[in-house]
């Protein structure tokens, strides 16, 4: 029976990070197709140090993600994503208005 | 249809400029032009705010800004080295407010927020990009208003 539990609450911790983790892996690629680099899902990346990372490729990388994940982003929150993570919480975040 | 007839309301007093060519040479790149048919419509001029040289040309086809990268300045790198050499159109507007705003209004994004620049005698530029990655520039032109 602690077994059989076990699993469950396993199972279930599965299911609560599987978006999450879903995001980072669609994020991961398409930051590894955008920087010509192998870049993991838990990889910190920042504009600050992405050579490549200029205003226009960061514009061409918010539309790529909007259409990957099926949201947008206004302005004001487009300008603050500077980093891998802050595009991750920024999908989170719309999705969830959404639902 | 009813998208391209708001669309028309949206572009209604732009008026077209040029299209901007990247390149990483430009004595290079006007000779090509100029060997079929363009000439240079006026001095070469630098604009270190956007991190360029460039001269506009005039001919057979729409006028053409050349653009070439200053010492030190990556700013054309992105389309060179993807080998894009046409890589934005201008148009003159009125005003470059209501141009922007009307643009991010179906979907685009600011690139450069407005600035002044060499090339046009310190008027204010600003670009944008759509959703199909297409560059749009803008060049505040206030006499156009009396015109529209």
């Amino acid at each position: 029976v602690i077994a059989a539990a076990t699993i469950r609450q396993q199972e279930s911790e599965e299911m609560d990070k599987q978006p999450d983790d879903t995001a980072r892996l669609k994020l991961a690629e398409i930051f590894s197709a955008f920087f010509r680099r192998p870049i993991g899902p838990e990889e910190t990346v920042n504009r600050n140090d992405e050579e490549r990372w200029d205003s226009l490729r960061h514009v061409e990388l918010v539309f790529v993600i909007e259409d990957a994940f099926g949201v947008t982003f206004p302005p004001e929150v487009a300008e603050k994503l500077t980093s891998m993570d802050a595009f991750a919480d920024a999908v989170r975040a719309t999705a969830g208005e959404a639902e | 249809v009813s998208g391209a007839i708001a669309g028309k309301r949206i572009s209604e007093d732009w008026r077209f400029h040029h299209v901007g060519v990247a390149s990483p040479n430009l004595v290079r790149e006007v000779a090509n032009w100029l060997a079929i048919g363009y000439v240079e419509e006026a001095d070469v001029f630098e604009d270190p705010l956007q991190g360029v040289r460039g001269v506009f040309l005039t001919g057979p086809g729409p006028r053409l800004e050349i653009l070439e990268p200053l010492s030190g300045s990556t700013v054309l790198d992105d389309w060179i080295g993807r080998g894009i050499r046409i890589y934005h159109q201008a148009f003159e507007v009125s005003r470059i407010d209501k141009a922007l705003s009307l643009t991010l209004s179906v979907g685009a994004k600011t690139q450069r927020p407005p600035v002044p620049a060499v090339a046009f005698g310190g008027r204010l530029i600003s670009f944008v990009m759509q959703p199909n990655m297409n560059l749009i520039e803008f060049i505040e032109t206030p006499q156009l208003e009396v015109n529209s």
